[in-house]
């Protein structure tokens, strides 16, 4: 898919085979293109994702990184059209290439009955807080059962086996299958959900913020095992956190994203070593590390963009230590960074490169001179 | 000091231990042998809190770090006057505390204050920020003319940085943001002009790109008003960042304590050590992906049950019979530092063996 | 299974513009038309006396004045004993609204009290006064009605009155004291304690305010009761029938086989006025509902916005309108930073969007 655009200097490349920035793949397991989500308010339609394109491999970790307003968790659940009203999905396209369909699906042009059909089996989800999604007067095991015999045909005893070796596989003890919610802890809890999003041994796992309520060294142990269980069942992982770091040893691949819209996607090692983006360079440095030297750290100044009314041009330049007057013009399509080792290392500011150094005059939109000249073709 | 190889009890409070932040000024507050336990259900008994014994001293931050069910909370809410120990006392400015009565209490909250950590429950919905501000300020500066108020009022938003002033105290809570919410609140607890800040998570609900901000923020404020801040926080990176002294906390007790510095980067106590290592490291990119098969061992949850000995012991790996059968008190590792730990010479060789070196980062 | 996704976790960025407007403008439809209607019998009853042709008690001894049909002379005909119908239906609408408003404060202010404090106090005050309440819930309007009109020489409405108020003030009590122990809960409720108020204002200044439109909805609903009640207690005679109220003219027209006889101007005109008056306050108690419940708002805001057939078990509609509106019209920079990359040509941006609105 290509497409054209005659408004501004910068192209996107066209790299010729079917590829297009951050997008599509022809071996991709959940490929989503030019994907938009908007709020109807009485005020008008919010933009909550903006022509989003992203996609995932099988096997492969996928995280995608934000806060506030950036539409993660909105673009995650609305490519599997679990959104409520006002939201509605504007634009694009979901395709998904599961082992067992017969042929590609488009998720966007499903009736309800095919998506039963598709959910959980083929894509499920980890919520984020256990506590709210589990029925808190089931027992685990129903809650297991329940799950498989909405999608699977199987008897109720093997339902049960079944049940007890999904806790195998997350390490809880079969005795626990009596166990009510409020009588495990976090970290089971959570577990817990995993062994139901694995119960139908999907193709397509979404995980959003899963281990945020819980500590860092129940967090690490509960990761461990999903990248375990990944590498053992074969499935694919979307990962939404607000923590960049932890992506940064969890994922394959990072997509970040700002007020509904993709700004950078890459490689883990090439994000965190070499940002091209001023945000993602920005998020990197609000994390304090407990090791290595102490530095001094400042994150990122202003607020999270309201959504309701976005300047034109960067939605990132009130915030950005490299802002211009030219950022209002830019139009957000993903760019090369030529300096990258990852070929599909993509940014969406056109002027800053990962090596660019912070300009030491005032920052903000009125600064005088611009970082480099306008480029006049891709990144060089 | 004690001879190398032998570790010797230190009993926190009694000048046995130095403390990080003792260098920043006067001491401002001391929390000695805190005990606070609930009675369960079927006759279970959570200790909240459990001999917490440090000082607070003004213009250092100290640091509580500890997990969800580590007593932190509890700690901040006794420190408070919220609640009232089982055991144990509270001091301020050498005096006694006592929150008994009415009166008793709002002159203790001229000197402690407590900020929230949920920015969007704290602020009450129904009224401006000036109201939020006024309050206190009529409760706790005597009295003041109307002028006075506002010229004060305004004076606390730009302490904060809530700029400008007028817009922002006409403003109902819904209308701000996750960060200009926490700036009120730490408005609002200012205006009763305390000496000591107990912040209790007060960054964890905001976005990962204010929170330095906020915490600067807190810092600035701290020297602006000689203030002794107590820094709850399950994340240990930030505590490095921003405290003099860390205290980790684990089941009610704490079980190491030592300057920033030190304890974050040569953790002693076997938890501390798993804290630490279990943060994410990004010179270890795709750790996690690649140990998908365990990193270590597996370390077992807490099950949130009293046991004897050790309070760590059931996820310790480094456990012995001793640890399961008696406490181990705080042991001292150098004039500022000391770990609750029966086999400090196992878990950190270079702090507590022949020849050591803790002072050493 | 559908899920509400926030834009983002910071309420303040998805505040609708519903929010700016004033109180009015946030009531739905059918509060308003309910607000309207009970506005016109309060102003009914308020002067409406003033205007009646005739002293409602004055019988008219002439023989074809009794139970005569609507004429002019007699708005809504004559009673058996030749008083006019329409005086009596003003003064009616005026009675009723006054017994019914009576009671409702008097019922509500009892049930903020005690369900405020026993909400706050906790411990044993919480324990008394919710024994209290349920017992109070459980006593039988009628027997207490009949004995205490039977021991009381006054013939005015005030036995109803207390009777009602001391009967209606439970339900609304439980309610209330089940918000105020979820608010009690609040952060901002232990802030303010921290900041140094006295308990009295923390329950008047924090808590209260944020349970104006639980009161509000059962004051309303207490109201509701009132009527409902007075009129049945009334229509089988345990009333005060020296007075004109629309349950007495009920009363007063079975009695007199009004039915049988096919006056329907006598009983037609006080039974639609009270079921007017009740259609009113439920319509007005849905709207402070939906102010009140965001999760019915958004049901509603959603039906509004033209997705009226969509239910929660639907999946995300697709709606491909490439030209959807910019959050601010006119800004012409937003609409432009929709140009994604490498989107599907057929995804051209269009002038107006697919769904008016």
């Amino acid at each position: 898919m290509t497409t054209v655009d005659d408004r501004h200097a910068v192209e996107p490349e066209d790299s010729g085979n079917g590829l297009s920035k951050g997008g599509g793949q022809s071996d991709a397991v959940l490929e989503i293109t030019d994907f938009s989500v908007a709020y109807r308010t009485l005020g008008g339609d919010v933009r909550a994702v903006d022509h989003v394109n992203l996609f995932l491999r099988p096997g492969e970790v996928v995280g995608l990184a934000g806060e506030s307003g950036s539409g993660k968790s909105t673009l995650a659940y609305g490519a599997c059209r679990l959104l409520r009203a006002p939201a509605v999905i504007t634009s694009g396209s979901v395709i998904y290439r599961g082992r067992r369909m017969a042929r590609p699906v488009d998720i966007l042009s499903e009736t309800k009955e095919e998506l039963r059909a598709l959910r959980w089996r083929e894509i499920s989800i980890v919520f984020q807080s256990a506590m709210n999604a589990l029925n808190p007067v089931l027992n685990v095991r129903d809650q297991l059962v329940d799950v498989m015999h909405a999608h699977l045909q199987l008897s109720r005893s093997e339902a049960v086996d079944k049940a007890a070796e999904l806790l195998d596989f997350v390490s809880i003890p079969r005795s626990r299958l009596k166990s009510y919610p409020h009588e495990l802890s976090g970290g089971m809890r959570q577990r817990v959900m995993i062994a139901m999003a694995l119960a139908t041994d999907p193709e397509v796992v979404i995980m959003d913020e899963p281990t945020t309520a819980l500590d860092v060294v129940v967090q690490r142990d509960i990761l461990s095992q999903v990248v375990e269980l990944k590498d053992r069942l074969g499935f694919s992982v979307l990962f939404i956190t607000h923590d960049l770091s932890l992506l940064l040893e969890l994922a394959n691949r990072v997509a970040v994203m700002y007020a509904g819209k993709l700004v950078e996607v890459g490689t883990a090692r090439e994000m965190l070593h070499e940002p091209a983006h001023p945000y993602t360079k920005g998020l990197l440095n609000s994390f304090p590390s407990v090791r290595g030297p102490r530095r001094e750290l400042t994150g990122i100044p202003g607020s999270p963009p309201d959504l309701r009314s976005l300047p034109p041009g960067c939605p990132f330049l009130g915030r950005c230590g490299y802002g211009t007057d030219a950022c209002r013009e830019v139009d957000m399509s993903l760019v090369r960074v030529t300096t990258s080792a990852d070929p599909d290392h993509v940014t969406a500011c056109p002027f800053v490169l990962p090596g660019t150094p912070v300009p030491t005059s005032p920052t903000g939109a009125t600064a005088p001179a611009q970082v480099l000249p306008a480029p006049e073709g891709p990144l060089s | 000091m004690s001879s190398p190889g032998a570790l010797e009890p230190v009993t926190p409070g009694t000048g046995d231990l130095v403390s990080a932040a003792a260098q920043r000024g006067e001491l401002a507050m001391q929390a000695v042998g805190l005990n606070r336990s609930y009675r369960l259900g079927r006759g279970a008994v959570l200790r909240a809190a459990r001999d917490v014994t440090f000082n607070l001293y003004r213009g250092a931050v100290v640091a509580l770090v500890g997990e969800s069910g580590s007593g932190k909370s509890t700690v901040a809410k006794l420190l408070a006057g919220q609640e009232k120990p089982n055991t144990g006392s509270v001091t301020l400015d050498g005096r006694p505390v006592d929150v008994s009565s009415r009166t008793a209490f709002r002159r203790y909250k001229s000197e402690v204050q407590l900020v929230f950590q949920d920015p969007f429950s704290s602020l009450n919905p129904v009224h401006t920020v000036r109201y939020h501000l006024e309050r206190p300020v009529k409760l706790h500066q005597g009295k003041k003319s109307r002028d006075e108020i506002e010229a004060e009022v305004v004076s606390l938003m730009e302490q904060v940085r809530l700029t400008p002033a007028q817009q922002f105290l006409a403003k109902f809570p819904h209308e701000l943001s996750g960060g200009q919410r926490q700036r009120v609140s730490f408005a609002r607890a200012l205006a009763a002009r305390p000496s000591v800040l107990l912040a209790d998570e007060p960054v964890s609900m905001l976005d990962v790109s204010i929170r330095l901000e906020m915490l600067n923020l807190l810092d600035d404020l701290r020297k602006d008003f000689h203030l002794a801040l107590l820094y709850i926080t399950h994340d240990i990176a930030s505590a490095r960042y921003f405290a003099d002294e860390v205290l980790v906390m684990y089941a009610g007790e704490i079980i190491e304590r030592g300057p920033a510095e030190q304890v974050t980067q040569r953790p002693a106590h076997p938890y501390t050590q798993l804290l630490v290592s279990s943060a994410p490291d990004p010179d270890n990119l795709g750790s996690v992906l690649q140990s998908g098969a365990r990193r270590g061992t597996r370390v077992p949850e807490s099950s949130g049950r009293v046991t004897d000995g050790c309070p760590f012991h059931p996820r310790c790996p480094l456990a012995e019979d001793r640890c399961r059968a008696e406490r181990p008190p705080l042991m001292r590792i150098s004039s500022s530092r000391a770990a609750a730990c029966w086999r400090l010479d196992v878990a950190a060789p270079e702090l507590v063996g022949n020849g050591a070196n803790p002072e050493g980062v | 299974m559908a899920i509400v996704m926030p834009i983002s976790t910071d309420p303040s960025l998805v505040r609708e513009k519903t929010q700016s407007r004033g109180p009015w403008g946030r009531l739905p439809t059918k509060a308003k038309v309910g607000a309207v209607l009970l506005a016109f019998f309060i102003l009914v009853g308020l002067i409406g006396p003033l205007f009646a042709p005739y002293d409602p008690s004055y019988q008219n001894p002439a023989p074809n004045l009794s139970l005569a049909g609507p004429s002019f002379a007699h708005l809504l005909g004559t009673t058996q004993s030749g008083q006019d119908v329409f005086s009596q239906l003003l003064n009616g609408i005026r009675l009723t609204l006054e017994l019914a408003f009576v009671v409702g404060v008097v019922a509500t202010a009892l049930s903020v009290i005690v369900g405020v404090a026993a909400a706050f106090l906790g411990g044993i005050w919480d324990e008394l006064l919710s024994l209290l309440s349920n017992v109070f819930l459980v006593l039988p309007a009628l027997p207490l009605l009949v004995v205490l009109l039977g021991y009381l020489k006054e013939t005015t409405q005030w036995p109803t009155i207390v009777v009602l108020s001391v009967l209606g003030w439970p339900w609304g009590a439980r309610v209330i004291r089940s918000q105020t122990l979820a608010i009690r809960n609040r952060d901002f409720v232990a802030a303010s304690r921290e900041t140094g108020e006295k308990g009295w204002r923390v329950i008047l200044f924090d808590i209260v305010p944020n349970e104006v439109s639980l009161i509000a909805a059962s004051f309303v609903n207490t109201v509701l009761y009132a009527i409902g009640a007075s009129v049945a207690l009334a229509f089988i005679g345990v009333a005060d029938l020296n007075s004109w109220s629309l349950g007495t003219m009920l009363y007063w027209a079975q009695s007199q086989q009004a039915l049988t006889l096919g006056a329907w101007w006598w009983f037609i005109p006080p039974g639609l006025a009270v079921a007017l008056i009740g259609t009113s306050l439920v319509l007005l108690n849905f709207g402070i509902d939906e102010i009140g419940n965001p999760r019915l708002r958004d049901a509603a805001g959603a039906k509004r916005r033209g997705l009226s057939k969509w239910s929660p078990s639907d999946p995300t509609p697709v709606v491909r309108s490439g030209g959807a509106r910019a959050a601010v019209p006119g800004h012409l920079g937003a609409s432009s930073s929709r140009r994604g990359n490498g989107g599907p040509v057929g995804a051209r941006p269009k002038a107006g969007s697919g769904t008016g609105r």
